[in-house]
């Protein structure tokens, strides 16, 4: 079978255990010979002779946790090894630069993103520091707009019921921000953008917090969802009304009394109070997001400190004290690993299990500003995506991190996979989302939505014979 | 038989003779002594003294009754003397036998020969134990030559002054006799001791031979010994021992190897340099440079230092000087009237023609020794050069990364001032920053996005000059100052409840003010609270200060009570303490001149009731509660820009417009404990972190924020421990302008600067 490969018999040969994680490229035989000579291209080549795949699909090799650039030869000679012995390698998809595929304008700077994945109604929710929250379809036009309810800057947005063109039930999402509320907004999606949209109107109005809401973490599964605010607090609320208390509207401010006379009048909404308050944290909490299990979240502030709350009880199950203030969050599940973004731009790794010991953790240094959103990859797990103050968004791989048992010793660094670039190239990066339908969206201080999306099948033939 | 008949004949001429010579003697005594008493004894001993002499000598001097002929017949004067001497003398020595033989009477009286009666008296015996008949008669004539006594029949005296006589001489034929059979060791020779022939022994006489010869006397010495040969040219032809060889003679040394492998390690090492080769002999050059090199320096002791080089010697002062350097009449006349002390030179060039025709140098004596005088007189010190690494005088700091931290880049800018940013203050809840500017504007940012949340157009045409927020948990108040207007400010971006909380906080003191007002009436005081106009109350403002000049700087009490105000323009009433719930304003330093300086600055004490006041050159300290000056502060700064007090209330740091940066700990002294030059233009503003890090910073017109690391230590036998851990760039230099205004995060490590080129900016 591998002399298939050969061409010069004279060249010299490895044993190579070819091995992968994904099933859905194991390879029936699983050692070959092949010269030494070859490159990621003959690698790949050479599994997708394997794979007896129609289409070629490019693959990249891992061998000893570090992707092969170099041909074998030049990396045994690089890492000290034998061709004696064989070598284990094991191959991943190839995860090739998102291209820039386009950009839309809003009026304002964008703080947050959140995109719908439900088939064939790909959307784009974005809030924006103007007060308003815009969903846009994936070819630029505006679905809809919100009325301008909340009376400053929308700092987070995430959908509730995700618009679909199946179900008639309308969709809803929640907007929350500076004017310390959150709102709920329910969208009826139809294909064809309407001509002339109806700002939308927001049916609940959540009061609780007592500044600026930073974040929102909403549960399927559980129908809650989770709002992190700068007064040091978080709170969990539930998208069923009849569940929460409903308070009175808070006094008018004198910001909004003006902001009122120049708008036209709102109608009224709902106003609810929150399931609870959890007040584990000591300083602003910038981010917060659902775990695995929904009854579990994870949090991480200004103090320094990523706590594990239990939702079910309210309570703090663990607390993991970093070395600066923490900025975002995501989670890598099927890693069981959390990664937090600091405004000292750098990104740690964590295990929040406690039976990792509490202190595994990597560094993933590269970006030069304040790392404010996360987002792991749809196609891998060991993906993810940051958005940075520093107007980039970059992409990390984790098998590329070593990670290093003590939590001082920073120098297990790494650099970004790839790196993304403002299309405009000014302006710092507020959000980024990624998803399989849509591509990486992220959003930020230049008004605009750009999407980069990582190439698939499609266009693996063309890239190929580039090289990559 | 014969010698004793001769000795008989002799001893009786030697008893005649010396009969006369006592009484010469007794002529000669009394010149020596004047003493009558013992004058008449000595004659008498001495005459029993010479009897018994007389009766030894006899025994061995025989023969002299000749000589004694000879005497008397060439001495006729004495030779008279002499019978009736011995005439008395015999008739005496009768008498003294008999009258020593019949022990009777004890003094005899005889007739002189002058016929004066004589007392003889018995003579005493002295009974001694000892016996000295043995004892040698020795001439003590001393260093007189013999000569002198030959006209004499003695030969000298003995040591009791009796005369020794001359022993008699013989007869000619005994001479004869004697001269025929020559006693052995015959020297012809007279003893002078005794007068008697001397003679020598045969060792004697060897001795003498030795001693002509000038040999060494010594008996036995032999000069011209045997010759012993120890060592013989002849070699043998048999080998001492019948041995093999050893093996040892003809295999190398291993000592000496080891020895040249030494050499050779050394040559290759270079340690060892080989004699110089001839061609490098050759290549000497052929001519010396005689002066450069004399003294070449002794490798001796480490002391010693080589005297100074006296300079070569010139033109002129050659035997034959060119004829330019020789001085014609006039100059010569002119160097000899000059004092010679003021010369200077102390010679004249002079020509020869030839080298031998010049004469000794008369000065040489006196210029070695003034020369001489000069090397002891003057002590040559071997001067020390310290060779002190520059870097180690400097105090190890500890490196910035231990230190963190601290700001380091710029995370955000702060954009849409039209003109500078004056002033920025941070909100104690960390989340907002405020900046006041040229244009007149107040804005409120967001800390991380850089997102403008508020602004509001304080004035048209003055510049807002300072912004602060009130420094207490609750009540949001900010308060800004724009011309001679004071702004109490409630921003709305906070929750409704506390926006209205601060604002009652604010007004409460309206009807407060209206009724002191009322009570007091007349007083005027030196600033104006009132409700601002319609549009300002809008945005937010609640009360309006008015004073009579334009307030440069405001600075909280720490509980918010109390603000204090500087308008550096007013002289008289420079500082103002406005106090929020009454709504009052008062000057706590009532101040009578200029003299006393223009405040720049004030501060309240973190903790205590003390307020700092910078002027320009001094800060002084007042103590509020008992109104009284407390302490003067001199920073020795030209200028003070901006003031800070550390949040524990015991260090000080003062910005000057001269670059400098003082800290000053208030326990220690009214003088800088630590200078800080780290700016390139004068400073603007410094601060202090208030929060739990160390950290503090200086900003100038250079455009750079420095960031310090000062720990303070609660032993108050412990320093401060300053190090500089960052220059933060960023700020352009707008029209000399650089950097206006900093301020800390009040939890993190985060710093606001405030630049003339528009912007504010935030570093993390």
């Amino acid at each position: 079978m591998a002399d298939a490969m050969d061409v010069d018999s004279d060249a010299p040969r490895i044993q190579i255990n070819l091995s992968t994680r994904d099933a859905a490229f194991a390879v029936p035989l699983q050692t070959v010979r092949v010269q030494t000579s070859l490159r990621r291209f003959g690698l790949s080549t050479l599994v997708n002779h394997l794979l007896e795949s129609p289409k070629p699909i490019p693959f990249d090799f891992l061998i000893d946790g570090q992707y092969l650039r170099t041909s074998i030869d030049e990396y045994l000679t690089s890492a000290g090894l034998s061709s004696e012995k064989p070598l284990d390698v094991e191959y991943v998809r190839a995860q090739v630069p998102p291209t820039y595929i386009g950009s839309f304008e809003q009026d304002d700077w964008i703080s947050s993103v959140h995109l719908s994945s439900s088939a064939g109604a790909a959307t784009i929710l974005t809030g924006s520091f103007d007060g308003t929250a815009q969903i846009t379809s994936l070819s630029g036009q505006v679905f809809a707009k919100t009325m301008p309810y909340h009376t400053q800057s929308v700092k987070a947005v995430t959908w509730v019921d995700q618009p679909s063109l199946t179900s008639s039930d309308p969709a809803s999402f929640l907007t929350a921000g500076m004017d310390r509320t959150i709102n709920l907004w329910s969208y009826q999606h139809s294909d064809e953008p309407p001509s002339s949209a109806a700002p939308l109107s927001a049916t609940t109005t959540y009061i609780s917090h007592k500044s600026t809401i930073n974040s929102l973490s909403y549960s399927p599964s559980t129908s809650q969802f989770l709002s992190a605010s700068s007064d040091n607090t978080i709170a969990l609320w539930s998208t069923d009304s009849s569940l929460l208390p409903t308070v009175s509207a808070p006094q008018p401010t004198s910001f909004s009394r003006k902001r009122r006379r120049t708008t036209q009048k709102l109608p009224n909404t709902e106003k609810k109070g929150p399931l609870a308050v959890l007040t584990p944290h000591t300083a602003p909490v910038s981010q917060i997001t659902h775990a695995t299990d929904p009854t579990a979240a994870y949090s991480v502030s200004w103090d320094k400190s990523i706590i594990t709350h239990d939702l079910v009880t309210a309570q703090v199950v663990d607390t993991r004290v970093t070395q600066h203030p923490l900025l975002s969050v995501t989670t890598l599940p099927s890693l069981n690993l959390i990664a937090a973004g600091s405004a000292a731009r750098h990104i740690t790794l964590h295990d929040p299990r406690a039976s990792s010991g509490g202190q595994q953790t990597a560094v993933l240094r590269g970006h030069t500003n304040a790392v404010v959103s996360l987002a792991r990859s749809p196609e891998s797990d060991y993906l993810f995506a940051s958005g940075s103050h520093d107007g980039c968004v970059r992409i990390w791989d984790v098998r590329r991190v070593a990670f290093s048992a003590d939590t001082d010793s920073e120098d297990k660094t790494s650099g970004s996979l790839f790196l993304i670039k403002r299309e405009s190239g000014v302006g710092k990066v507020f959000g980024v989302d990624w998803i399989r339908d849509v591509g990486l969206v992220s959003v930020g201080e230049d008004k605009k939505i750009q999407i980069n999306r990582g190439e698939l099948m499609a266009d693996v033939t063309v890239l190929d014979q580039t090289g990559r | 038989m014969a010698p004793s008949a001769s000795t008989r004949k002799r001893s009786r001429a030697a008893v005649e003779a010396e009969k006369p010579a006592t009484s010469d003697d007794e002529f000669e005594i009394p010149e020596i002594n004047d003493d009558d008493s013992s004058e008449d004894e000595d004659p008498s001993t001495s005459d029993e003294q010479s009897e018994d002499d007389e009766e030894l000598s006899s025994e061995d001097e025989e023969g002299d009754e000749d000589d004694e002929d000879i005497h008397s017949d060439e001495v006729p004067s004495e030779d008279e003397r002499l019978p009736k001497a011995n005439g008395h003398v015999n008739g005496d020595a009768s008498d003294e036998q008999s009258s020593a033989e019949g022990l009777d009477d004890d003094v005899k009286i005889v007739t002189g020969a002058d016929g004066n009666p004589r007392y003889i008296y018995p003579e005493i015996d002295p009974v001694y134990d000892s016996d000295d008949t043995d004892a040698e008669e020795t001439n003590t004539i001393g260093n007189i030559p013999l000569e002198y006594y030959e006209n004499y029949p003695h030969i000298g005296y003995d040591i009791n002054g009796k005369r020794i006589m001359r022993p008699a001489a013989g007869k000619a034929l005994d001479t004869l006799l004697d001269s025929i059979e020559l006693p052995k060791g015959w020297t012809g020779l007279l003893d002078k001791n005794s007068g008697a022939a001397l003679n020598l022994t045969a060792e004697e006489l060897e001795i003498v031979k030795k001693l002509q010869r000038s040999e060494i006397t010594d008996d036995g010495y032999d000069p011209y010994p045997d010759m012993v040969e120890y060592f013989t040219n002849t070699v043998e032809q048999m080998p001492l021992s019948s041995a093999p060889e050893p093996k040892r003679r003809f295999i190398p040394s291993k000592h000496e190897q080891k020895r040249v492998m030494k050499i050779v390690k050394g040559i290759r090492e270079g340690r060892i340099i080989p004699r110089k080769l001839q061609s490098e002999e050759a290549d000497r050059p052929e001519f010396y440079d005689a002066w450069a090199d004399d003294a070449p320096p002794k490798p001796g002791h480490i002391m010693n230092i080589p005297a100074p080089k006296l300079p070569p010697p010139t033109y002129d002062e050659s035997y034959i000087p060119p004829p330019e350097y020789l001085p014609d009449e006039k100059e010569r006349k002119a160097w000899e009237e000059q004092d010679p002390e003021d010369r200077e030179k102390n010679y004249l060039p002079r020509t020869h023609k030839a080298l031998r025709l010049v004469p000794g140098y008369k000065e040489s004596i006196n210029e070695r020794f003034q020369r001489s005088l000069d090397l002891y007189l003057a002590p040559r010190v071997r001067r020390n050069k310290l060779n002190i690494d520059p870097a180690s005088l400097l105090p190890t700091l500890p490196p910035p990364e231990e230190l963190k931290p601290f700001p380091s880049t710029c995370a955000a800018v702060y954009r849409g001032h039209e003109g500078r940013v004056r002033s920025v203050a941070a909100d104690p809840t960390g989340l907002w920053v405020a900046t006041g500017g040229d244009d007149g504007t107040v804005r409120v940012w967001e800390i991380f996005t850089g997102r403008q949340v508020w602004k509001l157009k304080a004035s048209s045409d003055e510049a807002v000059d300072s912004v602060t927020w009130r420094p207490t948990a609750e009540g949001r108040i900010l308060a800004a100052a724009c011309g001679n207007e004071i702004l109490l400010v409630v921003p709305p971006i906070f929750d409704p409840e506390e926006e209205s909380k601060s604002k009652e906080l604010l007004s409460a003191g309206f009807g407060y003010a209206a009724n002191k007002q009322q009570q007091q009436g007349k007083k005027e005081a030196p600033g104006t609270w009132s409700k601002p106009d319609s549009d300002l109350e809008e945005d937010g403002v609640v009360v309006t200060i008015t004073v009579r000049k334009t307030v440069k700087y405001i600075a909280w009490h720490r509980r918010g009570d109390y603000f204090v105000t500087v308008s550096p323009d007013d002289v008289r009433r420079a500082v103002c303490i406005h106090r929020v719930s009454t709504h009052s304003s008062q000057t706590p330093i009532k101040q009578k001149s200029v003299t006393k300086g223009i405040p720049q600055r004030v501060q309240f004490h973190p903790s205590k009731p003390l307020l700092f006041v910078a002027t320009k050159r001094y800060i002084r300290i007042y103590d509020l509660a008992r109104g009284e000056l407390d302490k003067t502060l001199k920073p020795g700064a030209r200028w003070i820009s901006s003031i800070d007090i550390h949040p524990q209330g015991d260090n000080l740091i003062v910005g000057s417009y001269d670059k400098r940066l003082l800290w000053h700990d208030l326990d220690l002294s009214t003088r800088p404990y630590r200078t800080l030059r780290y700016h390139d233009k004068g400073i603007r503003a410094v601060a202090f972190h208030h929060g739990n890090f160390p950290l503090f910073c200086s900003s100038s017109d250079d455009g750079t924020v420095q960031v310090f690391h000062g720990r303070v230590y609660g032993d108050l036998m412990e320093n401060a421990s300053i190090v500089p851990v960052k220059a933060l760039k960023g700020h352009k230099v707008t029209s000399h302008l650089g950097v206006l205004d900093v301020d800390w995060h009040p939890k993190q490590p985060w710093l606001f600067s405030a630049g003339a080129d528009g912007t504010a900016r935030f570093w993390n």
